[in-house]
């Protein structure tokens, strides 16, 4: 089924439609849930409602772009709202939370690279690890994550340079980049069920 | 959301490895955003879990029903065990646990014991001859067990090896194997319905196979036929079902409707003679221009109105429930005709005259008649509906004579009236039924003797004073006046 067919009948709620839209985007959708979230049943929560507001809200959906992009930004809009409904992202909170964390290498078992990196991304406080989550891998701006997050533009870049830092060390630390040429033991990609 | 083109190296190989990273969800993931999404499919979901449900109930009732039956089964095979004869006619062969060492089952008259084992090729070539011959018959039943016989001899090298399977080819297709344990069958002569306690007794390893009795038998058990087990098994199941009747009905008599017992319908009529109770009320606020006349009229319940009693009438049905041996309750509906007459005069034209009211203006009416004793008679009546309620209390009598008295108290609807009612100056009457009062409340006080001319049907006769507790009049009006009845009522009951 193409992606057109795929709109189109899903747009008309058919199911079959709806199903293959599914299949198709929601193992990348996961990941990105992943990585905002606490836990996979965390993740898996966000997934659904993502899903659910994608075809609640597809007609919407005006052809400009890609619909992955758009999907994806649907699923970050409701992981950020998630997460907002439970945590309140502020400079302090996260300064201490980032003060009383250290990196320890047993914390982040062997696997292969994406996992790898995903899960040190998921070692960092919240407040970092959403701000990193969505400059450095989903590509929002400083204004547009502090108006997602209710802080101040200043307050995300430095939650970024804080983030990035940490998620560094780790990496380094876990010899999964190299510090001076950012280069990783594995070249494969993982899928993890 | 813009794109960001001022990512370093570290920054890029973050998005790459992120976005090369994949995770497959549960399905349930999809059945949950399935049903959210299309909340009208759920209904067939839940119809097949309703289903499924329902399915499982039934088997599991039926599967106790199916218990039932088995227990009610062994009940039939207990009894067929206790019978002890054979219903057939034909010979049988009966073999008795008394051993011989010969193999002949010809002789009726002396059963034929088994020897206990078979070893030489003569001798289970002699027993296949008789099985042949039907003398001795069996056959197998392939459906107990596929268990290999091999019958074989011993010191001779001619070895006659067979299965159970050769056997029915030789034999009665009459007869079958019952297997009783895991090597050894008793033989059954099916169309004798007869089982015997004839083992055959077969090892698999072993050369040879032993025929012999089931201690456990001690005479052959005649099988009834099917129709026979099930008229027992119907017996059996009439008897006991009986038998529970029986003990159920004697136990557990129904229970008895109390309503029917100790309820009846009571229809009565009540004539009597009518009059009323009429003064003068005491009001805070009087016309002023009203003059106040009456002092010498004398209303507190004389004639000197010339008001006279009439007749008056009470129809009524009511259902009476006794709650003990001497006192039961009631309740109806009843009709009340009430009247009393007064002697006016005609006035031959209508008269405006003042009523004597509580409101600050005196209410005008036309009036016909005056109140000096005429030739004319002008009738006080009403119509009314009460519904009594109240009790009876048996005072004397036994049997079908007995004596009761009675109380009601009878909220009262008045449907209409003549509301006559005197001018404020005493000299005149105009009628003015906007001054009765719609709802009043009568009290009754009874006493009758009941007759029980039946055991369904008892009549009753004795004197009633009714008494209207509540000014026919609206309080409005100055003047009070309470209806009062004395009759005979007449009644007659019956039972459900």
């Amino acid at each position: 089924m193409t992606e057109e067919q795929m709109l189109a009948g899903t747009i008309k709620n058919n199911a079959a439609a709806q199903e293959a839209l599914y299949d198709r985007y929601s193992p990348r959708m996961l990941g990105v849930c992943y990585r905002f979230a606490k836990s996979r049943e965390d993740a898996e929560d966000m997934l659904q409602e993502g899903f659910i507001k994608i075809f609640t809200q597809l007609h919407q959906y005006r052809n400009e772009g890609a619909l992955e992009g758009w999907i994806r930004r649907i699923i970050v809009h409701t992981c950020i709202n998630i997460l907002k409904k439970n945590k309140k992202f502020s400079e302090t909170v996260d300064l201490i939370h980032a003060h009383a964390f250290h990196t320890n290498e047993d914390m982040v078992p062997s696997i292969m690279q994406a996992k790898q990196v995903v899960e040190c991304i998921r070692l960092l406080p919240l407040g970092y690890k959403t701000v990193l989550n969505l400059y450095a891998i989903e590509g929002y701006s400083h204004k547009e994550i502090g108006n997602m997050l209710d802080i101040e533009e200043s307050t995300s870049r430095s939650q970024y340079t804080r983030a990035k830092a940490m998620l560094e060390e780790i990496l380094v630390k876990k010899h999964i980049i190299d510090k001076s040429q950012y280069k990783n033991n594995y070249g494969k990609t993982n899928t993890i069920k | 959301m813009e794109d960001n083109n001022y990512r370093d190296d570290f920054e890029l190989f973050l998005k790459e490895s992120a976005d090369e990273f994949r995770m497959i969800p549960s399905r349930k993931i999809w059945y949950s955003i399935y049903n959210n999404i299309h909340p009208a499919r759920r209904w067939p979901s839940m119809a097949v879990c309703l289903l499924i449900l329902t399915a499982v109930l039934y088997i599991g009732i039926e599967n106790n029903n199916s218990l039932s039956n088995a227990a009610r089964k062994n009940a039939a095979e207990n009894f067929n065990a206790n019978l002890t004869e054979s219903k057939s006619d034909k010979n049988i062969t009966l073999l008795q646990p008394f051993a011989t060492n010969s193999f002949d089952t010809k002789e009726k008259n002396n059963p034929t014991v088994l020897d206990e084992s078979i070893n030489t090729f003569e001798e289970i070539q002699t027993l296949s001859t008789q099985l042949q011959n039907g003398d001795v018959s069996f056959s197998t039943n392939l459906n107990v067990k596929s268990n290999l016989l091999n019958i074989m001899t011993i010191g001779n090298n001619d070895a006659v090896t067979g299965s159970v399977k050769d056997l029915p080819n030789k034999l009665s297709p009459n007869n079958k194997l019952k297997l009783v344990s895991r090597n050894s069958f008793s033989v059954v002569d099916e169309s004798e319905n007869f089982e015997t306690n004839t083992k055959i007794i077969a090892e698999e390893n072993e050369t040879a196979i032993t025929i012999q009795q089931d201690p456990t038998f001690e005479k052959g058990i005649a099988l009834k036929s099917k129709n026979d087990n099930d008229k027992d098994l119907k017996n059996i199941l009439s008897t006991t079902e009986k038998s529970w009747n029986e003990d159920y009905a004697f136990r557990n008599k129904p229970a008895i409707n109390k309503l029917k017992q100790n309820g009846s319908i009571s229809y009565y009529i009540t004539p009597s003679l009518g009059y009323r109770k009429f003064e003068k009320r005491d009001y805070v606020k009087r016309s002023a221009n009203i003059a106040n006349s009456f002092s010498n009229v004398g209303l507190s319940g004389d004639r000197t109105l010339n008001d006279n009693d009439a007749f008056n009438l009470e129809l009524g049905a009511a259902f009476q429930y006794a709650v003990s041996k001497n006192v039961r309750v009631k309740t109806g509906l009843q009709v009340n005709y009430t009247n009393y007459t007064s002697n006016v005069t005609s006035l031959g034209h209508p008269s405006q005259v003042a009523l004597d009211v509580s409101s600050s203006r005196p209410l005008y009416s036309s009036s016909n008649y005056s109140s000096a004793a005429g030739s004319s008679l002008i009738n006080k009546t009403t119509i009314q509906i009460a519904m009594p309620v109240g009790a009876d209390i048996k005072i004397a009598g036994t049997g079908n004579l007995k004596w009761y008295v009675g109380a009601t108290l009878q909220p009262t609807f008045v449907v209409k009236g003549s509301g006559y009612v005197l001018s404020s100056d005493g000299a005149h009457y105009s009628s003015e039924p906007s001054l009765l009062r719609k709802l009043n409340l009568n009290s009754a006080i009874e006493s009758f003797i009941s007759f029980k001319a039946s055991p369904s049907v008892t009549m009753t006769v004795g004197p009633q004073l009714r008494y209207q507790l509540f000014s026919s009049f609206k309080n409005e009006y100055n003047y009070s006046e309470k209806l009062y009845n004395i009759g005979v009522k007449l009644g007659i009951s019956t039972t459900f």
